[in-house]
């Protein structure tokens, strides 16, 4: 009950935080923070409330093979697409 | 379908349960790997045209963006919730399954209400619909908004089967009595929040990017 | 044998014995029933595909293009590459064999996810027979890879059915996937631990990773032509603002790893059969078995370099064409071991065994090959000719549909409880060897030649290699056919088959053939390493000393 009122309390505050910020002008520092957020929010609900942090060893290996395969995706085509 | 004593390779509930959550976590890497896809299209499409992408982001309504997330995580509390009662096998986690429920439709009236806004505002550049935007770089604005119906409509349709979904596990309620009987709410539980996260990443990407 | 001593036997208790009428296969969630629902479904479409492959080497035996039209051959090639590759290939090991044989090979009663893997075959189908009506419409002209712009604005085929069918059947790949993860991850008998896997097993799993990770991209990019083409929601069209080359990195995240779906199970079908026909414990067995991992890996990485001219940046394309080599070394670990396993073998060549050695050698002749292509340089003259035409079907063709070729006469006797005849099977695998060889050695001279691929007519001086591919193909075909008549014969005529006619280890042969519908009667435990064989001639013993033998169980 706790974690996940302490989880559900945190997304609420990054939820404010994230648009608060959007409306100051930080120059690139805009979309990193924006994703930085989400990205904090994603970890939240995936630790808080799916429970990644206490589940079987195979399904956190899930999760880190799931993040290194999408870095791969993402880095490398954006990489090929925009080098040159 | 008959002899339902074939129907499972485990010997216990427990362990068929582990297996089937194991399942649901290799499915959602998997549909996190297409929703990747499609943000790329929308980050090379952003990387072309910042100023289209900013100018049409800002005709969007952030407070309907925020209010949908806000909805959303309180849908992923209730369904949490949901999912600790099942755990017990208590038979009252059916009532937070349908606040789920409630919450999910109340999201996508909102989403609809904001469709049926941008179609009328001429925002819809598809099916031959006439493009009445008329800020600075109309073509990148365009791709936004192809950008952002394909998003929120994937989306949506994610929503709509989860939805499907628990109204199946409530069509089947009286019939769920044991702690294995409950192990649906929670594969279905991950993947709410797992919609739930993606939209966590739309909502930025799609209305903060210059709010008006 | 006669038919009477035959009659009944084998199906007294097994799993094709217990219930019957369609509602008992339809609806079964048992995983050999499944496996034959996949095995009448993708040998019919081998054939469809197959019949389309032949009518293009008709078309292609005069130089003119006399038989069918420009328009027609277009659809043709682009329909045989669709079904081949979606509707055959990539399903065509995995759903059957390793249907079939990854619960009784891990010692498990079933697939983790029964029900799961039943509606994987009603999803398969829904989408194959979706594609297949839209063909029957008219067809579809783009090739199998849907270039945009191409299949996104100018063609007037039927683009978007066809898309959309192959869209649903990535969802039954990604779905055997699902399932066979999480079946290798908990279902093992008690003592199977993973460097005691069969490593037709671990092929599974790095094929079962390859399907989860990359279907969904190829499931994002085909949704992205369908809604470019039937609401304008167009985001790869240069004119509104999209990027064409973007299709082709979404395209090739999935269908460059999907290549090694294609070829990873045909690689654990041959670590079966070679050390069983040799007596030898298969060499190398960890290196062999971290190679399939380590393919399934690298294979991410390399999807650039079908894109050396597309216009990507230099940098890129020295990066994908370095990976490209990279993930060579693994797939060369795997040739020298299964070449190591042969060396002073007690080696019988029973029909399995010349399939695994055309295998091989085709395999190996493909693989050098794609390292022409990798190279940069040398991609740039070979790029879009019947050099790549000849490199990937000597490694789809000559090396997947050989292997499953071999690994079904290999299991044969395990799935159905008959025997092949022996006699027919030799010769259709010595047949798929030459006819081979014939099709596709000369599209490499054709294709250094400069005889670019997709074309229906070609130069007078091309003839001598065109027709000889022709005839090639003939006898290629008379060899897939072949096997569709004995074995189906075999189904009522062949000698009822012992539980392990081979004298092969592995937990599929301690079980009854055909098994029973439980697989095990008592669940088996695990005490020694796979690939338990003793090779009887005295003069290898030194080296099949070094590794510690149990007593070899081979009773059922």
């Amino acid at each position: 009950m706790t974690r996940h009122l302490i989880t559900f309390g945190a997304l609420a505050a990054l939820l404010a935080l994230t648009t608060w910020v959007a409306f100051l002008d930080l120059g690139a520092g805009n979309p990193v923070l924006a994703l930085g957020i989400a990205a904090a929010k994603a970890a939240l609900v995936a630790f808080g409330f799916m429970g990644l942090g206490r589940s079987a060893m195979q399904i956190r290996l899930t999760g880190a093979a799931a993040l290194v395969w999408l870095a791969i995706f993402v880095g490398l085509t954006l990489w090929a697409g925009l080098s040159g | 379908m008959s002899d339902t004593s074939r129907d499972s390779a485990f010997n216990t509930g427990t362990e068929e349960g582990i297996a089937t959550a194991f399942g649901m976590w290799i499915f959602l890497a998997s549909e996190a790997m297409m929703f990747a896809g499609l943000l790329l299209v929308y980050t090379f499409g952003r990387l072309d045209h910042a100023t289209g992408f900013a100018n049409a982001s800002s005709h969007l309504d952030w407070r309907l963006g925020a209010l949908n997330t806000a909805i959303l995580i309180c849908s992923s509390l209730a369904i949490a919730r949901a999912e600790a009662r099942a755990d017990r096998a208590d038979r009252r986690a059916g009532v937070l399954l349908a606040v789920t429920c409630l919450l999910g439709v109340l999201f996508l009236g909102i989403k609809g209400y904001e469709w049926a806004m941008e179609l009328r505002e001429g925002l819809a550049p598809f099916a031959g619909l006439a493009f009445a935007y008329d800020g600075p770089d109309a073509d990148g604005a365009a791709f936004f908004f192809r950008c952002y119906f394909i998003l929120t409509g994937l989306h949506a349709a994610h929503m709509l089967g989860g939805l499907a979904c628990i109204g199946w596990l409530l069509a089947t309620w009286r019939h769920r009595r044991g702690r294995a009987d409950f192990h649906a709410v929670r594969d279905l539980a991950l993947y709410w929040h797992f919609v739930d996260i993606v939209w966590i990443f739309l909502y930025p990407l799609l209305y903060l990017i210059a709010p008006a | 044998m006669t038919d009477a001593v035959t009659g009944k036997a084998p199906d007294t208790g097994s799993y094709l014995g217990e219930k019957h009428g369609p509602r008992a296969w339809l609806l079964s969630f048992d995983h050999k029933r499944i496996a034959w629902l996949y095995l009448l479904a993708l040998t019919a479409f081998f054939f469809i595909g197959g019949a389309m492959a032949v009518m293009m080497r008709l078309e292609l035996a005069t130089a003119e293009g006399d038989l069918v039209s420009d328009d027609t051959y277009n659809r043709l090639f682009s329909i045989h590459g669709i079904i081949m590759i979606w509707f055959f290939l990539v399903p065509s090991i995995p759903a059957t064999l390793g249907n079939f044989l990854l619960p009784l090979m891990i010692g498990a009663r079933d697939l983790a996810l029964p029900r799961l893997n039943l509606a994987s075959w009603y999803v398969f189908m829904g989408g194959s027979l979706f594609t297949l009506f839209a063909v029957l419409m008219g067809g579809v002209d783009t090739g199998w890879t849907f270039y945009t712009p191409y299949s996104s604005i100018y063609s007037n085929s039927y683009v978007s059915a066809a898309a959309f069918g192959v869209f649903i059947v990535g969802f039954s790949s990604i779905m055997t996937g699902i399932n066979f993860i999480v079946t290798i991850h908990r279902l093992r008998a008690t003592g199977l631990t993973w460097f005691r896997l069969p490593i037709f097993v671990w092929t599974m799993y790095a094929t079962a990773l390859v399907m989860v990770l990359a279907t969904p991209v190829l499931a994002a990019s085909l949704i992205l032509i369908v809604a470019e083409r039937v609401l304008g929601l167009g985001v790869f069209d240069p004119a509104l603002g999209g990027d064409p080359l973007l299709f082709q990195h979404l395209f090739w995240f999935y269908s460059h790893p999907a290549v090694y779906i294609m070829i990873l199970p045909g690689m654990g079908v041959v670590s079966e059969i070679l050390p069983c026909f040799s007596r030898q414990p298969l060499f190398g067995y960890k290196a062999v078995a971290l190679s399939s991992m380590a393919i399934a890996v690298f294979g991410f990485l390399v999807w650039g370099h079908h894109m050396f001219v597309s216009g990507q940046s230099a940098y890129a394309g020295i990066l994908f064409s370095l990976f490209s080599f990279l993930v060579a070394v693994p797939s060369a670990i795997k040739v020298f071991s299964w070449s190591l396993t042969l060396r002073r073998g007690s080696i019988r060549f029973p029909t399995p065994m010349l399939y695994a050695l055309t295998f091989l050698f085709l395999f190996t002749f493909g693989g050098l090959a794609g390292l022409f292509l990798a190279a940069l340089v040398v991609d740039v003259h070979l790029h879009d000719t019947y050099f790549v035409v000849a490199h990937f079907h000597y490694i789809m063709v000559g090396g997947m549909v050989t292997a499953f070729m071999g690994g079904l006469h290999f299991w044969w006797p395990k799935i159905t409880g008959r025997m092949y005849p022996e006699f027919w099977g030799r010769i259709a695998a010595i047949a798929t060897f030459v006819g081979f060889n014939f099709t596709f050695f000369p599209q490499y001279i054709l294709g250094y030649l400069g005889m670019p691929r997709r074309y229906h007519s070609y130069p007078e001086e091309f003839s001598f290699w065109h027709v000889m591919s022709s005839a090639g193909a003939i006898i290629l075909a008379v060899s897939y056919l072949m096997p569709l008549v004995y074995l189906g014969l075999s189904l009522v005529r062949g000698r009822p088959a012992p539980a392990d006619p081979w004298e092969a280890t592995g937990l599929e042969w301690r079980t009854s053939s055909p098994p029973p519908q439980e697989n095990f009667d008592e669940t088996p435990t695990v005490t020694g390493p796979a690939y338990d064989y003793i090779n009887p001639e005295p003069e290898a013993q030194d080296k099949g000393a070094q590794h510690e033998h149990g007593q070899p169980e081979r009773s059922p």
